[in-house]
């Protein structure tokens, strides 16, 4: 009887996917569907059910009167973030012609979505989430569903809704905790609150439905459901002659799917979905270039044993060879000392490993211990030793993970004048590219999309290791901007709302950046930056920033300031009247478990107001990025205007992981769904926190398996 | 990985809502993913001292080494030190792959009486998910010389390979040369994988 009890004790909590069986390729764990409404669902209805983390997913539906297109990013496998945008297309955007001409409406949104329960043998998986957070409210809901599995095939759901979702109506259970759940009020005209007085109050309704897996079929399936969504909440109320919905999910790929439904007994409906995972260490499982190995390591030991310079000359020329750069190298003893810097490698222990390996190479006999420092903008980054037996034997075995233990890293502070060997570096050194860019304004009254195609050029000009030159500039080739019309409304300063003139006056020759940098280190750990000139589109002048970043330590606090110049329209040299000093007090703190950044800062913006922004982002371990921000300051959201705070979020994906080589570079875009003036920053190149980003015994140790790659 | 660039450059241009897009990563990842493949031609082949087996799966390739060779079983390393063992272009045991798989070891002399000649039965073990000790049928379908669409094969052998209770099969395609040495070969090794196609050259 104990041994029964035991049993149903452990399967109770164990989770599925411990019970592998044949039933694992019959039904392989295909990934969850999209519903109608964007987020993963059933066809209108919400499921417990998300993707692992880090995956990014798009989806669109076209669900009349409504086109909806989402984006989703999965920054924890409890948690589903999206944004939403819905073309209402039995809507007008205004009433005034004038203004908007023909278009249709369009609404924006916030979702979130959290795990409160996995599902195990018996307990079902359970998850509360928010719809049309932050927005005009038109779809806004709040509900707690539960899904559960039952014989592999069939895919159970069922749960509570509010506002949107309460189409069935049963008593709020909330109502029994506390009186202020029975009523909701309604949202406010501008937008963007988070109306938390509202959560699960007013009347509830249930929902819920079956999504049956078609055996042997790679994860196609049906689904019915009864429609929890109330029609009459929508401002533009739909008849709904049933309310049983059915649907069909197609996998295309195991990423891609395509389905269709029948709602409210009288539409149908077409939409796709696309889902990657990109958090993993190499996601897309690619074959990585390797180090360039060396041959005839024994006469080339030879060579480097005759003479110091010749073993510094050799590890300019092998280094080299694997994209790193010498600065500076010196042999006291039995110690080989080399400063590098490196544009090409992400994980400071993937290049600390090529830069060790090939010293073991071609170092002679006598050297038995090697430092490696690596410098950025003429700035120490970190240092770390290392005994070459404990290389050499652990490499053989291949354990990356005990030669780190025997690795000892630090701060650095680079003094240029303490090396014997110092290779000349010509300067100014220019590294420039060419290539397409696009200007995009998307979802104003004047159209949805209006797009300025520029030729691009890029280029970075090194005048000494601490001074240089970064310019973008642009001509323009093709653009429709000419139709956009729209003026700013904004009572406060417009620092950002003037982005219709800048973007079509700029349509010819512009510049957006052409900011001179200079870079400092007094002490270890603390960093400094001077910069001048045109920093971004809309502003130009001078200031700097300082960055304490201690290397053992997870934070970082600093302060940036500077004197701006709004910048006239077409983008060239002239300024405007506007000026203003801004600058912010920034803290910085990442928490090594969940590697969790979060960055507060503090102080003026643009616009002269007064306040906050909190920033909170994800970085995985293939260095994507995901995070979003709010930004609250003294103006009230009557000043503020439409959406009464800033707001958005953004995702840096790394370039590489498409690739089998190793880029630097990541391809980064945000997304605010509308933009005014409050809470506004500057933007400027190479913020200091990036530079110093390897400044970070944490960052080292996370990726410490790279470093025989 | 064409279709992935303009979703990608889809997604940009339809959600931001002012924004300038660097059209510039275009030229980046057409850079990034030239010169992905390997290209085993004369050179390279020439170029390598020692036997080694071409490894393709999707888009993934691999170059394995022939480290041991006793009665026509191979064993071959991968740069990650993944292993294949083969047996006349059948794959009996992988290691350290995303998805293993491997016959089930009394079963060997069995496959060697059988492979390339007869249908046979055996039992597998299967890794992500994890399958362990399940009968798999192997039936062979076709024998066919000069084949369409194998013009370096002497003649062909296809086998059905099917697992009990999943109703999914798929085709093994032995490709032997003039002296019925298997020069290639094309397996599904687990039914949630793409094929494996590999080459042998010694």
């Amino acid at each position: 009887m104990r041994s029964i009890q035991l049993f149903c004790l452990i399967a109770l909590f164990t989770p599925e996917n411990v019970l592998a069986s044949i039933n694992d390729y019959i039904y392989p764990k295909s990934r969850p569907s999209y519903s109608n409404y964007g987020s993963i669902g059933l066809i209108q209805n919400p499921t417990a059910r998300l993707l692992d983390e880090g995956h990014l997913a798009i989806s669109w539906s076209h669900n009349e009167p409504y086109l909806r297109g989402s984006i989703l990013a999965y920054p924890f496998s409890w948690m589903e973030a999206s944004f939403q945008y819905t073309d209402v297309n039995d809507e007008l955007y205004s009433e005034v012609k004038a203004f908007s001409g023909s278009q249709t409406l369009k609404d924006k949104a916030f979702d979130a979505k959290f795990r409160l329960f996995k599902e195990s043998v018996f307990i079902p998986q359970v998850a509360v989430g928010l719809r049309d957070l932050g927005g005009t409210g038109r779809f806004a809901s709040e509900y707690i569903v539960a899904n559960k599995f039952i014989s592999n095939s069939f895919d159970i759901s069922f749960g509570i809704g509010w506002a949107n979702l309460n189409a069935n109506k049963i008593s709020n259970p909330f109502t029994k905790l506390s009186g202020r759940f029975e009523k909701r009020t309604d949202s406010t005209d501008l937008g963007g609150k988070l109306n938390i007085d509202n959560f699960f109050s007013g009347s509830a309704g249930y929902f819920g439905g079956i999504e049956y897996f078609i055996p042997n079929s790679n994860g196609m399936r049906f689904k019915i459901e009864y429609d929890g969504t109330n029609y009459q909440t929508e401002s533009n109320p739909q008849i709904q002659d049933s309310k049983f919905n059915f649907g069909f999910v197609y996998p295309i790929t195991n990423n891609f799917q395509i389905k269709l439904s029948h709602t409210r007994g009288n539409t149908f409906n077409f939409g796709f979905s696309y889902s990657l995972n990109l958090g993993s260490k190499n996601p897309r499982k690619l074959v990585k270039e390797k180090r360039i190995e060396l041959d005839n390591t024994e006469i080339i030991r030879k060579v480097t044993s005759r003479s110091d310079e010749n073993l510094y000359k050799a590890s300019l020329l092998y280094l080299n060879r694997q994209s790193i750069s010498l600065q500076k190298a010196s042999i006291v003893d039995d110690s080989y000392e080399v400063v590098v810097s490196q544009n090409k490698f992400r994980s400071p222990a993937l290049a600390v490993g090529r830069v060790l390996r090939t010293l073991n190479d071609i170092s002679p006999e006598k050297i038995s211990k090697f430092k490696v420092s690596e410098v950025n903008a003429g700035m120490g980054i970190y240092s770390l030793e290392v005994d070459r037996e404990s290389l050499t034997r652990y490499e053989k075995m291949n354990l990356p993970e005990v030669l780190g233990e025997q690795i000892r890293s630090n701060e650095f502070k680079f003094n240029s004048k303490n090396y014997l060997f110092n290779p000349t570096l010509k300067y100014p050194a220019i590294f420039h590219s060419i290539g397409p860019d696009l200007q995009s304004q998307i979802g104003g009254p004047d159209g949805f999309f209006f797009g300025d195609l520029k030729l691009r050029y890029d280029s970075e000009t090194l005048f000494n290791r601490r001074l240089s030159l970064i310019t973008t500039a642009s001509y323009g080739l093709y653009d429709n901007m000419k139709p956009l019309k729209l003026r700013s409304d904004s009572i406060l300063p417009r620092v950002r709302t003037d982005i219709v003139d800048y973007l079509k006056e700029s349509r010819e020759f512009s510049i957006k950046r052409m900011q001179l940098n200079f870079y400092g280190q007094p002490k270890k750990s603390l960093y400094y930056k001077l910069s001048a000139g045109i920093f971004e589109s809309m502003f130009a002048g001078y200031g700097g920033e300082v960055l304490y970043r201690p290397y053992h330590k997870n934070f970082g606090i600093g302060f940036d300031a500077w004197q701006v110049y709004q910048r006239e329209y077409n983008q060239l040299f002239e300024i405007r009247e506007y000026k203003t000093i801004t600058g912010h007090l920034n803290f910085y703190y990442h928490h090594p478990q969940s590697n969790i950044l979060f960055h507060l800062k503090g102080g003026k913006y643009l616009a002269k107001d007064s306040g906050v922004t909190f920033d909170f982002s994800r970085v995985f371990r293939s260095g994507l990025r995901v995070g979003a921000y709010f930004t609250l300051t003294d103006i009230s959201e009557e000043e503020f205007g439409e959406g009464s705070f800033d707001k958005g979020f953004y995702f840096w994906i790394p370039v590489d992981l498409f690739s089998p080589r190793y880029f630097k570079r990541t391809f980064g875009w945000g997304l605010r769904p509308v933009t005014r003036d409050g809470g506004q920053s500057l933007v400027y190149g190479y913020p200091l926190w990036g530079v110093t980003d390897a400044a970070s015994n944490h960052r080292f140790r996370r990726r410490i398996s790279d470093i025989f790659d | 990985m064409t279709f992935l660039i303009k979703s990608l450059i889809s997604i940009v241009f339809f959600m931001t809502s002012c924004s300038a897009i660097d059209l510039g990563y275009v030229r980046l990842y057409q850079e990034a993913l030239a010169d992905k493949s390997i290209q085993v031609d004369q050179n390279f082949i020439d170029s390598v001292d020692y036997s080694f087996m071409h490894v393709k799966q999707g888009g993934a390739e691999a170059i394995f080494i022939l480290s041991d060779s006793s009665e026509n079983v191979n064993t071959w390393i991968g740069s990650n030190y993944e292993k294949i063992v083969t047996y006349k272009g059948l794959i009996v045991m992988t290691s350290g792959l995303e998805q293993d798989f491997k016959f089930v070891r009394s079963n060997l002399k069995h496959i060697k009486e059988n492979h390339l000649i007869n249908d046979f039965e055996s039992i597998i073990s299967l890794t992500n998910p994890d399958l362990s000790y399940w009968d798999a049928q192997f039936n062979l379908v076709n024998i066919e010389n000069n084949r369409i669409g194998f013009k370096n094969c002497s003649r062909t052998i296809s086998y059905s390979r099917k697992l009990k209770e999943l109703s999914r099969v798929s085709y093994d395609i032995y490709c032997l040369d003039e002296n019925d040495t298997v020069i290639s070969a094309q397996q599904k090794i687990n039914p949630l994988s793409t094929k494996l196609e590999i080459s042998f050259y010694y």
